[in-house]
């Protein structure tokens, strides 16, 4: 007989089938979350087997009160953070709305291509994407958490709230100022005369 | 002598309170989340204003973008590698 685990979990043949269960249908999902998130593919590894370890622990808890995704992605949020405050030398900032206000033109140099791209076109598309993940990653994580949930990962602005413990008007604040940052990464100090980092930095 | 009200002009390169006011709540114009009042007072500011317009305009290029940044799968040897570990990880408890 298997002897239980500390918490309550244990490696038995039912809970593996259905932590099996659990993982293949929600590891994609779960990968491409922290990748988004952390930025590196090693770190978003090291999320994503912290999030189902903490899943496996606690799956006799859930009680389907959301959906099994948005679970995971509380654990993921939760582990994510644990995992940062290991790590030193990652400041937070908050983001003043009116230093990403623009006082001047502004706009994206690069088009977002459709469906149809020549090579030449996704190439550009390739390098757009690479800058705006660059962008994303620059955010404040609390800012960087609420937009890769809303929109990256499609959830509802209940749900990102549900997620991170937020109401719904402080996810839609923090998406505000966080789109407004990306914009203005992606725009380019040549466009907008003033850069995300010297909103950050106060400048 | 008939005056004709003239609609107030952005100086160049600047934003009035006007604009700054608009750009506060876009996002929400954006995601449907506003009262159809302050949506069809957005869209009358956006027809007469080029700079807010443009932002507006690169603002939901940025979502957009943001909802078709796809990123590298796992392989399915690092799935497997992964599982591993933490079922491993499950019976050090």
């Amino acid at each position: 007989m298997k002897k239980p685990a500390r918490d309550g979990a244990s490696a038995d043949g039912k809970s593996v089938a259905a932590f099996d269960r659990l993982y293949r249908d929600h590891v994609d999902r779960m990968y491409r979350f922290a990748q988004r998130l952390c930025g590196s593919p090693e770190d978003a590894k090291d999320l994503v087997q912290e999030t189902f370890l903490s899943a496996y622990r606690n799956m006799k808890d859930f009680r389907g009160e959301s959906s099994v995704s948005t679970w995971l992605y509380t654990i993921a949020a939760h582990a994510c953070q644990r995992m940062r405050r290991k790590r030193k030398g990652e400041p937070d900032y908050k983001l003043s709305l009116d230093a990403l206000i623009p006082t001047s033109d502004g706009d994206m140099p690069m088009q977002v291509p459709g469906d149809d791209l020549s090579p030449e076109e996704r190439l550009q598309f390739k390098e757009l994407r690479r800058s705006l993940l660059a962008a994303v990653h620059k955010l404040p994580k609390k800012y960087r958490m609420v937009l890769v949930l809303r929109d990256m990962e499609g959830l509802s602005a209940r749900e990102v709230g549900a997620v991170m413990g937020l109401t719904e008007r402080a996810v839609k604040s923090r998406l505000h100022r966080a789109r407004l940052f990306v914009r203005l990464e992606l725009s380019g100090p040549q466009a907008t005369g003033k850069t995300a980092a010297a909103v950050l930095s106060g400048d | 002598m008939k005056t004709r009200r003239r609609t107030p002009r952005a100086p160049r390169g600047r934003s009035t309170v006007h604009c700054r006011k608009i750009l506060r709540t876009i996002s929400g114009y954006l995601d449907n989340d506003l009262p159809k009042s302050a949506c069809a007072m957005i869209r009358k500011h956006l027809g007469v204003c080029f700079k807010c317009e443009r932002v507006v305009r690169s603002l939901k290029r940025t979502i957009n973008l943001c909802k078709r940044a796809d990123v590298a799968r796992l392989t399915a040897s690092d799935k497997t590698r992964l599982r591993k570990e933490i079922l491993s990880a499950v019976s050090r408890l």
